[in-house]
């Protein structure tokens, strides 16, 4: 076979790899499979063409040598590389969207610590790397090829905007879900006073089963856009779960993944508190709030309605006292 | 932490305090030691603050009520524990009559007992906390009173509290007119029979780990030893017995037929018996207060109304929040047995049905003016508007026989009916229990369905969620809601690292660290170390968070213990300062004329006194709520 025939056939081999997906891995078998006639010396020979060409990458999986080809335009950057710069990318380019620690690439190259740092130089100028941040680790530095966007586990997921928690994003969902959540739990705790509905308390019964279940949550936040950043049920379970910790809302007892507000929580939030307009009730409503006003004896609940009394210096008591005293 | 006051600021009206409450008929107790220096008070104070919140609550209180030379008694009884009279004034440096005195009114108060060993002369004294805790509760224990029955009861229940205890003739003996009389003995037996008075025997003197060691001791020398039965097994017989007879010594006496007598069909108590205040059932009452609390924020202001109802239908019958066996050390060894014991005690309860009760008994039993429509969206069904000013609702009109419409006039339509204020026992039985639903299926267990219709509170379980609701609202308010959020976190985990934590909680690392170590200076969570090398080096180690529940309650409660101490002795202070001014206040010449003979700036001096008075007890009620909690509960 003279050099033009390899090259022919090289070509029409490479054009057959690429109707498979990139990231498939051929094996000598496959090869032949690919190229009707040729014998495994001829296969030697357009492989050899290939890798000499860097359209092909040979790994070896177990005991067998795979195939996998290289994209024309990925073949294109490393021949303008140097070999040093060729090795550093080529390991760069497998560690795929969870990026390289500096210190495991230096590891696996073992060149000094000089030429090393020549080549990321190099390589990050040309745009064909980018030095990333992992969220987990902040000062460790992490390679990873320019046009790859980083997985989950490096930028943290969507609550983290340029490797930082984005505390306001967060916050701010949690409010929808649980202005979400609380709308479905109490019926008559965020709306005008209605008259078919008790002032005083309007709460579901306890069979009731509409309650907010995680799906219908991520389905309201998708459907109203709330976030630019698609939020996966999982990404609302965790701002549910941070809700629970907040006391604002609970899981519902034998329903899994469902959820309903706190009372408490309504109340803190400044809501539920109808019954303190004396225009919305009834007498007989009147009588009651007036009877259970006069009974009321403190309650640490009810803290967000309590007014600190200006206290003189001498009379202030702390709660600490004992130990600090 | 240590630099925010408590939030727990003035919003109830801070009375309550059985001192601004006096009875004419009773005199109020002399000081035993009424000239005493102020240095003398403050060095006093210093002493007990530095030994125990309790040392320095309880001898507040003695001082405040009977006296500073009680008060020192009661710190050196703290102090040494049992001791003779004569120990007591030698340790003390008192006189021995001045220490006998004291101690006659302590015994008198419940707050000294007393125990003689057999064959010997000598009279121990021991603390006996149930007098001053009464003293602690007493104002809200009569505002409790009045506000269930009235202030006649009000009054007697004062009169016991103040004088310690009283005998029914001698009670009796103070009115001369038989009607009173009449009404009097028919207010002492509902107030014995709803459990707020006790008859008090000389048992109840003794301190209970003497009577149980005496009762033990005896028991064991009457079980002969054998050889068939191994001495371990000796031991727990006798033990079982023991108990047996402490019970039968405290219940003996207690019979309906030694307390009551019937003159005329008349049901009286034995004009012989002497009637001292059960702290115990306000403490059950203080525990239905908890958990009603607890269901208004947790389920709604209705629920808990019915709530409190069916609190108060099993209040008087559950069990003590201390049983008598679990006031001896020892004789209840571990947490577990004490659980189980208190399980058992509470199943027993509920097998005899003592603390069981009915949907309709909650109906018979619920407040005038409940008004429960459209309290449950499932019963909510289509009503003419009766909110107040609802002028949009069509009014009813029918249809003539021209075809034209009549309005319906006021008196006719159902408007009237549902305009007018709902008569108590048109409450709907369906409607109630789909409020006990509610709290049955809530996830703080409120309630527990038996079968249908019948129902009864969970305390076990429910005390234990109510303190750890209310820690979680005192972490929130004196640490902030992030602290809040991290804290509740930690109690999910059980055991779980900073990292962990963070990204639960979904804040920045360096922050909930900082938090973390809040929450740790507060006692609120433990840190626990887990080694990674041999040497245990802690920059190897790594470190884990947790909430232990008892451990924590236990500190808060001797916090707000403390706190309860610097409320009063801020009270004494303050008022020490102006020492001369209320003197001259008290001299038989001023009193009553004081806008004659006082100057205008000792009247407002006096004013300001009064207000920061209140102002502070206010402070100590809410404290002491919180305390009780933690404390009792």
């Amino acid at each position: 076979m003279d050099a033009a025939a390899i090259l022919e056939q090289a070509d029409k081999l490479y054009e057959r790899m690429s109707e498979a997906p990139e990231s498939k891995l051929f094996n000598q078998d496959e090869l032949l499979a690919l190229v009707e006639g040729s014998t495994l010396s001829d296969m030697m020979k357009l492989t050899q063409d290939l890798l000499n060409r860097k359209l092909m990458n040979l790994s070896m999986v177990g005991e067998e040598v795979r195939f996998q080809i290289v994209s024309v335009r990925e073949s294109e950057k490393l021949q303008t590389m140097s070999k040093e710069e060729e090795m550093i990318y080529q390991h760069i380019s497998a560690s795929g969207r969870e990026g390289i620690w500096l210190r495991i690439l230096k590891s696996k190259v073992n060149l000094h610590d000089i030429s090393m740092n020549r080549c990321l130089k190099s390589l990050e100028n040309q745009r064909f790397i980018k030095l990333i941040r992992l969220v987990k680790y902040p000062t460790r530095k992490i390679y990873m090829l320019y046009n790859y966007l980083p997985s989950e586990e490096v930028t943290g997921g969507p609550w983290y905007t340029d490797s930082e928690l984005d505390t306001e994003f967060i916050e701010n969902i949690m409010t929808v879900v649980w202005r979400y959540i609380s709308q479905k739990t109490y019926p008559a705790a965020f709306s005008d006073a209605q008259s078919n509905k008790n002032p005083l308390q309007c709460v579901h019964p306890a069979n009731h089963n509409g309650y907010a279940t995680l799906s219908l949550i991520t389905d309201f936040i998708s459907e109203r856009k709330i976030s630019l950043v698609e939020l996966s049920e999982n990404d609302i379970r965790s701002v549910c779960m941070a809700l629970i910790y907040d006391d604002k809302i609970e899981e519902v007892k034998g329903a899994v993944d469902t959820y309903k507000a706190t009372w408490q929580g309504v109340l803190d939030s400044g809501f539920g508190r109808q019954y303190k307009n004396e225009n919305l009730l009834d007498e007989n409503q009147k009588i009651l709030t007036a009877k259970i006003e006069a009974e009321r004896q403190f309650s640490i609940f009810d803290y967000s309605s309590v007014i600190n009394e200006d206290v003189p210096p001498l009379d202030v008591v702390y709660m600490d006292a004992w130990v600090r005293d | 932490m240590g630099s925010d006051p408590m939030l727990i600021a003035a919003r109830d009206p801070p009375l309550q305090y059985f001192r601004l409450y006096f009875s004419p008929c009773v005199s109020p107790k002399t000081q035993l030691l009424p000239h005493i220096c102020p240095q003398m008070v403050e060095l006093l104070v210093d002493v007990a603050k530095t030994q125990s919140p309790e040392s320095y609550v309880y001898t507040r209180l003695a001082a405040q009520h009977i006296g500073e030379i009680a008060s020192v008694v009661i710190s050196g009884l703290i102090s040494f524990g049992r001791l003779p009279a004569r120990e007591i004034a030698r340790k003390c440096k008192l006189s021995s009559r001045s220490v006998q005195t004291a101690l006659v009114s302590l015994i008198q108060l419940n707050c000294v007992s007393y125990w003689t060993e057999k064959g010997l002369s000598t009279v121990y004294y021991t603390l006996n906390p149930t007098g001053l805790k009464v003293l602690l509760h007493g104002g809200d224990v009569i505002v409790h009173i009045r506000d269930v029955y009235g202030d006649e009861e009000a009054e007697i229940v004062q009169n016991v509290i103040e004088n310690g205890n009283v005998t029914v003739r001698n009670y009796m003996g103070l009115f001369a007119d038989e009607n009173t009389q009449f009404r009097r003995m028919e207010l002492l037996v509902r107030l014995y029979a709803d459990g707020w008075l006790r008859r008090l025997q000389p048992v109840d003197f003794q301190p209970i780990e003497d009577v149980w060691n005496r009762l033990f001791l005896e028991t064991l020398a009457n079980t002969p030893r054998s050889a068939a039965v191994s001495e371990v097994k000796r031991i727990a017989e006798v033990k079982l017995r023991a108990k047996v007879r402490l019970s039968e010594l405290y219940a003996l006496g207690n019979s309906n037929a030694d307390v009551f007598t019937m003159d005329d069909g008349v049901k009286k108590l034995q004009p012989n018996i002497t009637l001292a205040f059960n702290l115990g059932r306000y403490e059950k009452a203080l525990r239905s207060r908890s958990y009603v609390e607890l269901a208004r924020s947790r389920v709604g202001i209705l629920t808990a109304q019915i709530y409190k109802v069916c609190c108060s239908l099993v209040e008087q019958k559950s069990a003590d929040l201390r049983h008598k066996f679990l006031q001896v050390s020892g004789l209840v060894a571990t947490q577990d047995e004490t659980r189980a014991f208190l399980e058992a005690l509470e199943s027993t309860l509920v097998e005899n049905k003592l603390t069981v009760f009915t949907v309709h008994e909650v109906v018979r039993r619920l407040p005038d003016h409940l008004d429960l429509s459209n309290s449950i969206t499932s019963r909510i069904f289509t009503k003419p508007g009766r909110v107040g000013g609802d002028s949009g609702t069509p009014s009813k009109k029918i249809k003539l026989e021209n075809g034209s419409a009549f309005p319906l006039e006021n008196g006719y339509g159902h408007e009237d009916i549902f305009l007018a204020p709902t008569p108590p026992k048109q409450v709907d039985a369906a409607l109630v229990e789909e409020h006990l639903q509610l709290l049955a299926n809530d996830a703080v267990p409120f309630l527990h369905k038996l079968r249908d219709g019948q129902y009864t509170i969970p305390f076990l379980q429910l005390s234990k969620a109510v303190k750890a609701y209310n820690y979680d609202a005192i972490v929130k308010t004196t640490m902030g809601v992030e602290a809040h959020r991290v804290f509740r976190c930690v109690k999910d985990q059980k055991l779980a690292d900073d990292r962990t934590i963070a990204k639960l909680v979904l804040q920045k690392d360096g922050d909930v660290k900082s938090l973390l170590f809040d929450l740790i200076a507060g006692n609120f969570i433990q840190l626990q170390e887990i080694p990674r090398s041999a040497d245990r080096a802690a920059t190897k180690s790594v470190y884990l968070f947790r909430h232990e529940e008892a451990a924590s309650y236990q500190y808060m409660k001797e916090l707000l213990m403390f706190n309860i101490g610097q409320v009063l002795s801020n009270i004494d202070l303050f008022k020490l300062d102006h020492k001369i001014l209320l003197e001259k206040c008290e001299r038989d010449d001023v009193k009553g004329h004081e806008e004659e003979l006082l100057l205008e700036s000792e009247l407002k001096t006096l004013m300001e006194l009064q207000t920061r008075e209140v102002s502070n007890i206010g402070r100590m009620n809410r404290v002491k709520w919180l305390y009780v909690l933690y404390g009792e509960l």
